[in-house]
C-alpha cells in the first residue's frame, strides 16, 4: 500500500495496523490519509467501530505522543467528534522519553500501539472517546481513606479501561452508601417502620430503597441531609441504569459520552455530598 | 532553462489537486521533519509558497513537497503556490536541481540517484557528454558535491540498497552515513591504485569495512583516510611489505583496527616527515630574516630552540 502523506519509512507499520484492525478488531472499510472531519487534520488510517466511535492511527517515528497528537485530540473535542484516537511507535525505537510519553498519551485518553521489527502488533494502551476525556478529577484528599482506592480504580477504569464500566463503579459506591445511610435511619427509627414499605434494604432495588427514604424520612431530624441531596440520589439512580447501553448511531454515540461524563463527575460530587452530609454516622 | 520563474502567477491553489512531481528525486522524507514542519504550519500557515507547473485541472509539484504533506495532513483546503507553465522534461529537473542548491541542499544519495538522468538528458540536449563545469553551471551543484555523488553512484546496488535503508531510520539512529560510503570509496581506491592484488574482492573488503565500523571496531569515519596514507608507506620510506600484511589484516573479518594498523606501520614514517617539513619551513624563513629585525621574544625562542637541536644532535646522532 502506497500512502500521500505518511514517510515511507512508517509504510510497514501502517500495512501491520491496518490488518491488525481488520484482523483482530473487526474493522472494515478502513480509510486512509482521508477527512474525518473539515476541521481536523486527516489521522493515517480511520474506521467507524461497531460502537459507532471513530478509530483513528497516526504514526510517529520514535514516540507515542506529539505536539501534533495533541493538536488533533484538541480539534476533535472541538468538533465534539467521538474519536478513539492510538498513536502506533516501532517498538525499535521507542526513546528514552517513552514513558512520560505515554502517561501523557494516556491522560488524553489516546491509546498506543507498538509494532515490533517483524511486524507483530501490540496494544500498549486502550484509548478512549475524546468526548469523554478532560474529566474533573475529585480530589482524594475530600474523602475518607477507605474511599480512595476505590475512587482512584474507578478513575482508572474510566480512564484506561472501559468508560461505562468506570462510570458503572462510581454509582456502586454511591449505591452502597445510600443502603448503608438507609440502614442507619432504620436502625435509628427515623423512619418509623409503619411509615415504611416493609424492603429488603440490601436487596431491593435501589430506586425503591432510595425513594422510600424520600417518602418517609423527617428530614428535619436527619440534620445535614437534605432532602434536595437525597433527590439527586434518587436522580442518580436512572443514569445509572444507562450506562451499559450501546449506541446505534455517531449522534448517539456523541451524547452518550457527553452524558457518561457529565454522570461520572456528578456520581463523584453526590458522594463526596453524601460522605459529607453522613460525617459521624459511622457509615 | 526554458521555463522562467518570473513567468510564475502566485495563486492559493487546492492542495487535493497537487501531485507529486514524479522526477522529484528526494525520496526520504524523515517523520520527525515532517512533524516539526507539520506543527509550524498549524500555527502559522505556509510561509513560503510552493512551485507547481500546471498540467489539465491539477497541478504537479517542482519544490514544496514536504509543505504539500503537512498541508494535505492538516487538511488544508488551499495552499500558496508560484504556478508556471509546463516545462520540459530536462527544466524539469534542473529546475528542482537549482532551487535545493540554493535553500535546503538534499541528501547526496538523493542527487546521486537522479544525476545520471539529468546527465543523459543535458547528454541529448547538447549532443555530448558534458563536462564537470557545464553540469556545475547547468545544477548548480559544487563540483566537491558532484564528485561525491559520482562516487556514490558508482557503489554497487546492494550498498546503495544499505544505504537507502539508513536513510530511512531517524537521524539519530543512522549508522552507516552517505559520507561513510564515500570515505570508504575513496579509501579503497587509493589501496587500490598504490597497492595491486591488495583488494582481490571489493565487495567483500567493503563488507569487512562495513561490519567493522558497525561493530565500533573503526571508531571515526577520518580513521578510513589512514588506509591510502598506509597503502601510500614506499612516499615515506616504510617498509612496504608490513604496510601491505597490515592492510591486508584490516580487511579481514578480525578486530584489528585501521589504528592498530597505522601506528605498527607508518606513523612513525608519517610523523618523521612531517617534522622534517616543519624543519624545512623554518630553515627557510630563517633565510629571509635580517637579523637586525628580530624582536627579543623572537631570538629568545631561537636560542630555546638551539639549544634543543643541540641536545639532540649531541646525543650521538
Amino acid at each position: 500500500m502506497t500512502y500521500r502523506i505518511l514517510s515511507q519509512s512508517l509504510w510497514p507499520l501502517a500495512d501491520s495496523v491496518r490488518k491488525y484492525l481488520k484482523d483482530h478488531r473487526g474493522l472494515g472499510h478502513i480509510k486512509v490519509e482521508e477527512e474525518v472531519d473539515k476541521e481536523v487534520p486527516r489521522p493515517t488510517l480511520h474506521a467507524l467501530d461497531k460502537d459507532k466511535s471513530i478509530v483513528c492511527v497516526d504514526f510517529l517515528e520514535d514516540s507515542c505522543f506529539g505536539v501534533n497528537s495533541q493538536t488533533f485530540v484538541n480539534k476533535c473535542k472541538a468538533r465534539q467528534l467521538p474519536v478513539r484516537l492510538y498513536i502506533t511507535c516501532p517498538d525499535s525505537a521507542q526513546k528514552a522519553s517513552f514513558a512520560k510519553d505515554l502517561k501523557t498519551a494516556r491522560e488524553n485518553g489516546v491509546g498506543v500501539i507498538g509494532v515490533s521489527p517483524a511486524g507483530n502488533v501490540t496494544v500498549i494502551s486502550e484509548a478512549i472517546s475524546l468526548l469523554l476525556t478532560d474529566l474533573r478529577r475529585q480530589d482524594p484528599k475530600d474523602f475518607p481513606p477507605k474511599y480512595r482506592g476505590d475512587l482512584e480504580q474507578a478513575h482508572q477504569t474510566y480512564l484506561q479501561v472501559n468508560p461505562p464500566k468506570g462510570c458503572a463503579a462510581i454509582y456502586d459506591m454511591v449505591e452502597a452508601l445510600t443502603r448503608a445511610i438507609a440502614r442507619k435511619l432504620h436502625k435509628q427509627g427515623l423512619i418509623a417502620p409503619w411509615q415504611a414499605s416493609p424492603i429488603d434494604l440490601d436487596r431491593t432495588a435501589w430506586f425503591k430503597v432510595a425513594d422510600d427514604i424520600y417518602r418517609h424520612l423527617d428530614f428535619q431530624k436527619a440534620r445535614q441531609l437534605t432532602k434536595p441531596l437525597w433527590a439527586q440520589v434518587i436522580a442518580a439512580t436512572k443514569p445509572r441504569n444507562d450506562t451499559g447501553h450501546q449506541p446505534r448511531t455517531v449522534q448517539e454515540r456523541v451524547k452518550r459520552d457527553k452524558e457518561l461524563r457529565t454522570r461520572f463527575e456528578t456520581a463523584g460530587d453526590l458522594l463526596r455530598n453524601l460522605i459529607d452530609a453522613t460525617h459521624g454516622w459511622g457509615v | 532553462m526554458t521555463t522562467n520563474a518570473s513567468d510564475a502567477v502566485l495563486a492559493n491553489i487546492p492542495v487535493e489537486r497537487i501531485e507529486r512531481n514524479p522526477e522529484n528525486p528526494r525520496v526520504y522524507f524523515r517523520p520527525r521533519e515532517l512533524e516539526t514542519l507539520q506543527h509550524s504550519i498549524a500555527e502559522h500557515g505556509v510561509q513560503v509558497p510552493i512551485n507547481v507547473y500546471r498540467k489539465g485541472q491539477r497541478y504537479h509539484l517542482i519544490d514544496g513537497e514536504r509543505r504539500w504533506r503537512c498541508s494535505l495532513k492538516l487538511n488544508l483546503k488551499t495552499i500558496p503556490a508560484l504556478v508556471q507553465d509546463e516545462p520540459s522534461q530536462l527544466t524539469n529537473m534542473l529546475l528542482m536541481f537549482n532551487i535545493h542548491a540554493l535553500r535546503e541542499q538534499w541528501d547526496l544519495l538523493t542527487i546521486s540517484m537522479k544525476l545520471p538522468r539529468v546527465l543523459e538528458l543535458l547528454e541529448s540536449e547538447v549532443g555530448r557528454r558534458p563536462v564537470e563545469q557545464e553540469i556545475i553551471e547547468k545544477t548548480g551543484l559544487t563540483r566537491s558535491i558532484i564528485r561525491r555523488c559520482k562516487l556514490l553512484i558508482e557503489l554497487p546496488e546492494m550498498y546503495r540498497e544499505q544505504l537507502t535503508e539508513e536513510l530511512h531510520k531517524p537521524k539519530s539512529q543512522q549508522k552507516l552515513t552517505e559520507d561513510f560510503f564515500i570515505e570508504m570509496e575513496r579509501a579503497l581506491k587509493t589501496c587500490e591504485r598504490s597497492m595491486t592484488d591488495l583488494i582481490p574482492n571489493k565487495n567483500r573488503a567493503r563488507d569487512v569495512l562495513i561490519r567493522k565500523y558497525r561493530t565500533g571496531v573503526i571508531k571515526d569515519l577520518v580513521d578510513l583516510r589512514m588506509l591510502p596514507r598506509i597503502a601510500k608507506a614506499e612516499r615515506v620510506s616504510a617498509n612496504v611489505q608490513a604496510a601491505k600484511n597490515a592492510l591486508l589484516k584490516v580487511l579481514q573479518p578480525n578486530t584489528y583496527s585501521i589504528q592498530e594498523a597505522y601506528e605498527e606501520t607508518v606513523s612513525w614514517a608519517y610523523s618523521e616527515r612531517d617534522l622534517v617539513q616543519r624543519i624545512h619551513g623554518i630553515a627557510d624563513r630563517l633565510e629571509e630574516i635580517e637579523t637586525d629585525e628580530l624582536e627579543d621574544d623572537v631570538l629568545s625562542a631561537l636560542r630555546d630552540l638551539q639549544k634543543r637541536i643541540q641536545r639532540v644532535l649531541g646525543s650521538g646522532r
